[in-house]
């Protein structure tokens, strides 16, 4: 099913709730599906997580398998701790802690490690040229927070990974889950007077008027004086900006609040439910595609989950049409 | 010499990062760029003689540049490579990047070859290196990316052949076989490994033999890139090449700059509308004194000569029309905008332990280009001006440099041999300045005072006195008549 998922999409980014929640398992059989179906991949990461930091001391083995002709674009560093034989296609002049980003292709099959650009731009960059080198479908091994979430601006969809080393409570992974799968499921606003260079961090649109701030009370106090308002917010949503609105009370009722994509929502899943509960809702300017939601109900940590209650509750959870895989089981 | 914060307020920052060469090379010169040193007269003019070669050349036919600036903007940095490779092994992407760059270094050799400015440049060997690239490409295929042919050894090769029939296998396993599998899989990866390992170290020892004289030749590479981004940026700013006397004795020594600009101060005044009035200079050793009125342009005609002095003993186009200039052991400027006030010192007393750092400096390097704004300002103005008299009457008696002092100060010109006067409102059309001040909002009448400002620095006579221009411009500013009916009484 995974392979039908990615078909349509170009680049695919995976993301992870936490450490061990399988979103390694879920790279590894991406590649393995594509290299069935005769398609040559490329790979690449978002800069370093905590799970990578464990890399430079070489306590972490690579564990992402690749066959013989797949691109990776990784820190020169990190090319060394894998054991692929290997060409080097291209070196991007882009720094990382472990050395600069190098392109190689893979002369056999193998064990790489990944540590790629942690900046949109020099990601962008990196997929542009992997495609140019002959790549047909490019994956990029996403960080463990929410954060950067499947980052629209480089990839077309995304799959989250869960798992029960996310906490010993299942309800708490699943409404976590649920609030990320959330985020990144949010609508393109359909409005048509955004404008597109806004430089200042707040603007509220009502009617044909646009006036624009540069802190959130003052944006909120412009929303308490309008009606079905729309405000498009640059950069990260805080939790600091959420409670500013919440001074807006009953004018938040209509009100889109238009963020560049799902990933800048940073405020808490508590207060994104109350402004929701208070009638406003929430759309981006750039969409991602979640194409599902993979659970892992073992944890590194000994608290494992009943696979079937976990499965069944992340399935009501997640927005509908998102399916809900066992990346472990045969579904996938 | 210029002080980081002076070359930043003369324009000189300005210069330097509108400089663009296409290299990293060419750029570290350019973030490296300093004086020469008194004795350097022939680096200095050698590195002048290409600037002139290929602003020549470029002016002619800039498109005949475009594969040398192509091949440029390609080269990276591979100097620590080049030192590694005399110590250890380099690495597959290290020897990516030498290959890469020895690749364009052969549209780099073949591009200057067509350049015929770029063959007579002093100091300046552009060629390719094809016996070092042969090393680093053994199957000669040129293609732009590094992996050890599978021929490079019988071990390597028979390596290779066993790890692809490995993974082959591999792949088809049933789960009992895999373990085994997977396990001469590692070990085969390290074979490969160890062998590759080996055969780079055989590689790099074969191309350490050149990379001393592929040191020398970046060396060359950068100089080009550099003085052609210093001819280009001379074109765009309508600049010329300064001449460097040979030593002259201390009677003869000239510093001619004609029609200076300051491209930094110009363009400030672009943006408001207004353009930058070229002046022009003649120095010999000893005293030349600066007069003019208040507002008049006397600080921007010492920054600007400031600027094109240091930029000329850089080995950087200076932006006039003509300059001589000889070889200068310093260039010291004092003025009152860019002291600090350091160690607890007022600002008079600071001034003058910098004057006498100064004096020193002069006496022990002779030849120095010294710049004075409004010397001794900031005490009264009688003994100020008897400072000021007694600097003019050092200089001019030592002879040791080319002292240029501005001030407003009465009897002071007079003691000088060279007098210059920044012309002010002397020429202006009285009636239609001050139509057009009666006109102008009050908050505009400075801006528009500078308009009818002739910025120009004209020789007089010796012993004429500075003008007196500070009244008329208190009315032409529109002071109020009963402040200004107390002045004249």
């Amino acid at each position: 099913m995974l392979y039908e998922l990615i078909q349509p999409y170009t680049s695919v980014s995976t993301v992870g709730m936490c450490k061990n929640a399988g979103k390694t398992t879920v790279l590894n059989e991406l590649i393995r599906l594509c290299a069935e179906h005769g398609e040559t991949v490329a790979l690449t990461s978002v800069g370093r997580d905590g799970e990578r930091s464990d890399l430079v001391t070489g306590t972490k083995k690579p564990e992402i398998f690749v066959y013989s002709g797949t691109l990776i674009a990784t820190a020169a560093d990190c090319l060394d701790l894998g054991d692929v034989s290997r060409e080097i296609l291209w070196t991007s002049g882009m720094p990382t802690p472990m050395g600069e980003v190098v392109l190689a292709r893979a002369w056999s099959d193998g064990l790489v490690q990944l540590a790629g650009p942690s900046m949109t731009a020099q990601l962008r960059v990196i997929r542009e040229k992997m495609l140019e080198l002959g790549a047909g479908r490019v994956f990029i091994d996403g960080a463990l927070s929410r954060k950067s979430l499947a980052m629209p601006a480089v990839s077309d969809a995304a799959i989250l990974s869960t798992g029960a080393s996310y906490s010993r409570d299942m309800k708490k992974t699943v409404n976590d889950t649920a609030h990320s799968a959330a985020l990144m499921s949010l609508e393109r606003t359909e409005r048509e007077d955004v404008p597109e260079d806004a430089e200042q961090k707040f603007t509220v649109l009502c009617g044909s008027k646009a006036q624009c701030f540069e802190l959130a009370e003052d944006a909120a106090d412009a929303l308490r004086r309008a009606e079905k308002a729309a405000v498009l917010i640059r950069g990260g949503v805080t939790d600091r900006a959420a409670e500013a609105f919440f001074s807006a009370g009953r004018a938040l009722s209509g009100t889109e609040f238009i963020a560049e994509d799902g990933s800048r929502l940073l405020l808490s899943a508590g207060n994104y439910e109350k402004l929701l509960r208070a009638g406003s809702r929430f759309t981006v300017l750039k969409t991602t595609r979640l194409l599902a939601v993979t659970v892992n109900p073992f944890s590194a940590y000994g608290t494992h989950y009943d696979t079937d209650a976990f499965l069944d509750a992340m399935r009501r959870a997640v927005p509908a049409g998102v399916p809900v895989l066992n990346v472990k089981t045969k579904d996938a | 010499m210029l002080e980081p914060k002076q070359l930043t307020n003369i324009g000189f920052d300005h210069i330097i990062q509108n400089l663009q060469p296409f290299s990293v090379y060419g750029d570290e010169l350019r973030r490296r760029v300093r004086p020469y040193k008194k004795d350097e007269r022939e680096k200095l003019t050698a590195e002048l003689e290409n600037v002139k070669l290929l602003a020549k050349a470029f002016e002619r036919d800039p498109a005949s540049f475009s594969p040398l600036a192509r091949a440029l903007m390609l080269l990276k940095d591979i100097r620590r490579s080049l030192a590694r490779s005399r110590e250890t092994t380099l690495t597959d992407i290290e020897l990516f990047e030498i290959k890469r760059f020895l690749i364009v270094l052969e549209s780099l050799a073949a591009a200057c070859a067509e350049l015929p400015a770029a063959r007579e440049l002093n100091g300046v060997e552009i060629f390719p290196m094809t016996a070092a690239l042969d090393i680093v490409d053994p199957d000669g295929m040129r293609a732009q990316t590094f992996r050890l042919p599978d021929d490079s050894s019988e071990e390597l090769a028979r390596i290779r052949r066993e790890r692809k029939a490995a993974d082959i296998a591999l792949r088809t396993a049933s789960p009992d076989e895999k373990d085994g599998l997977s396990a001469k899989r590692t070990r085969l990866a390290a074979l490969e490994e160890n062998e590759e390992l080996r055969l780079r170290g055989e590689m790099t020892r074969a191309f350490a033999v050149y990379s001393e004289q592929l040191g020398k030749l970046i060396e060359s590479i950068a100089r080009l890139d550099f003085a052609l981004a210093k001819a280009r940026l001379m074109l765009d700013l309508h600049g010329c090449v300064p001449e460097i006397a040979e030593e002259a004795g201390e009677n003869e020594a000239k510093l001619v700059l004609t029609d200076m600009v300051n491209p930094a101060l110009g363009e400030a005044l672009r943006e408001k509308g207004r353009e930058f009035t070229p002046v022009s200079i003649e120095l010999a050793r000893g005293s030349t004194v600066i007069t003019g009125a208040n507002m008049g342009g006397k600080s921007v005609a010492v920054k600007t000569l400031a600027l094109n002095a240091y930029l000329a003993m850089a080995g950087m186009p200076v932006f006039a029309k003509e300059a001589v200039l000889p070889m200068l052991s310093d260039i010291h400027l004092l003025a009152e905008d860019m002291e600090d006030s350091r160690g607890g010192l007022s600002s008079f007393g600071g001034e003058m332990v910098r004057f006498d750092a100064i004096l020193r400096g002069c006496s022990e390097n002779p030849g120095a280009l010294v710049l004075l704004d409004e010397f001794a300002r900031g005490t009264n103005p009688h003994e100020g001006s008897a400072l000021v008299r007694a600097a003019v009457r050092y200089f001019e008696e030592k002879k040791q440099a080319f002292a240029v002092l501005t001030t407003h100060f009465d009897d002071v010109a007079v003691l000088a041999p060279v007098h210059y006067q920044v012309m002010g409102l002397r020429r202006a059309d009285e009636s239609a300045l001050a139509s057009a001040l009666a006109a102008a909002e009050e908050r505009s009448a400075g801006e528009l005072l500078s308009r009818f400002m002739d910025y120009g620095l004209y020789r007089v006579p010796a012993g004429v006195n500075p003008p007196r221009d500070a009244l008329r411009i208190c009315r032409a500013l529109g002071i109020s008549d009963g402040f200004m009916r107390f002045v004249h009484e």
